[in-house]
């Protein structure tokens, strides 16, 4: 059975045809409510309300193989509006206080941690870009039409993005102390 | 390939390294609710009511106002406005001083006993009839407007004078 298939019957209330259609987009969704987000229980809270909403009003979505692209904006959609009504709340992020000592083996993750923490430097609208685009493959102007922002402001948001996470990881990457072609240590 | 380009072809594997997990534990929490959740019909969705041509037409809208560009627009506009004022204003030719039959001519008028030409400024003073007796109007001598002078008669007969614009006597 193939997704069109799966819509259609999921339309006319077929709970096993549109559990198919979860399963297979579950994981991929989360990780973007995750990374917008960055609270798991909201991204849980966030993606259950999408596609809960998905369910209910899928009678109305005509195009089946605008599903995906029609789940994303309802994911991101629900993702933006729970960041705005925590907005007032403060949180701030516990980070481990010595990482220089970790093994090698556990490089990979600190790098992972820098990534992490470049994007939560950004904000929500601007991490809703990258998640879209890089995590969930849509197309810049399918971004923009999720959101509901201008092609121009969804490209200078993904511009914007990653000129900071990568000046954020090109800063973690540079050795402190390394030493100057004069041999002082800067 | 420089640095920011590896970057961004990396960046959707190091996405998905960090933030995918296999299933989230929450799957059949979430499947118990969608079962428990009832569809809206699809006559409960105004958009369905209308032909698919319809709603996949292009639909002609304007596009939203750009205050800041108006209001710029508007300055460019006044300031071209402005130039080209001036620079009409400054192209605009000045009129010559009239001439020919526009040109003030000489001024006629009886002294008492003859009819006398004289420039507008009062210089040089032309008696058109001299000799003896009284020249003046109705008697004997006329002077009318003939364009482009001034044409003196006496007792009706040939010209003696006849003053053509710029103070010439003929």
């Amino acid at each position: 059975m193939d997704q069109r298939d799966r819509i259609e019957r999921a339309k006319r209330g077929a709970h096993d045809a549109f559990a198919d259609l979860v399963d297979l987009r579950l994981a991929r969704l989360d990780a973007a409510a995750r990374l917008i987000i960055r609270d798991p229980e909201l991204a849980r809270d966030a993606v259950q309300e999408a596609l809960i909403r998905a369910w209910r009003d899928l009678a109305g979505l005509r195009d089946p193989d605008r599903f995906d692209a029609w789940l994303h904006r309802l994911t991101v959609n629900a993702c933006l509006d729970l960041v705005r009504r925590r907005r007032r709340v403060v949180e701030v992020e516990l980070k481990p206080l010595d990482t220089s000592s970790v093994p090698d083996q556990t490089a990979a993750l600190a790098d992972r941690q820098v990534l992490h923490d470049a994007l939560g430097r950004l904000e929500p609208g601007h991490r809703a870009v990258v998640a879209l685009h890089y995590l969930l493959g849509m197309p810049l102007p399918e971004v923009a039409a999720a959101i509901g922002i201008p092609l121009g402001t969804a490209k200078s948001r993904l511009h914007y993005s990653l000129a900071a996470m990568r000046m954020t990881v090109d800063a973690t990457d540079e050795p402190a102390g390394a030493p100057l072609p004069g041999g002082q240590i800067a | 390939m420089n640095a920011a380009q590896r970057f961004e072809r990396d960046l959707p594997d190091q996405l998905l390294d960090l933030y995918l997990q296999p299933m989230p534990d929450y799957r059949d929490d979430l499947l118990g609710r969608i079962a428990a959740t009832r569809q809206r019909p699809t006559w409960a969705f105004p958009g369905r009511w209308l032909p698919m041509s319809v709603v996949t037409s292009t639909v002609a809208t304007s596009p939203p106002v750009r205050w800041p560009t108006v209001v710029v627009l508007g300055l460019l506009t006044l300031a071209l406005a402005a130039g080209a004022l001036l620079v009409a204003g400054s192209l605009q030719r000045r009129l010559p001083p009239p001439f020919g039959p526009a040109g003030n001519g000489s001024l006629v008028f009886g002294d008492g006993a003859h009819i006398v030409a004289v420039n507008p400024d009062g210089s040089d003073r032309r008696t058109l009839t001299a000799g003896p007796g009284l020249d003046l109007p109705p008697s004997r001598t006329t002077a009318s407007v003939d364009p482009p002078g001034v044409v003196v008669r006496r007792c009706r007969s040939s010209p003696v004078a006849h003053l053509q614009p710029r103070h010439q006597v003929a």
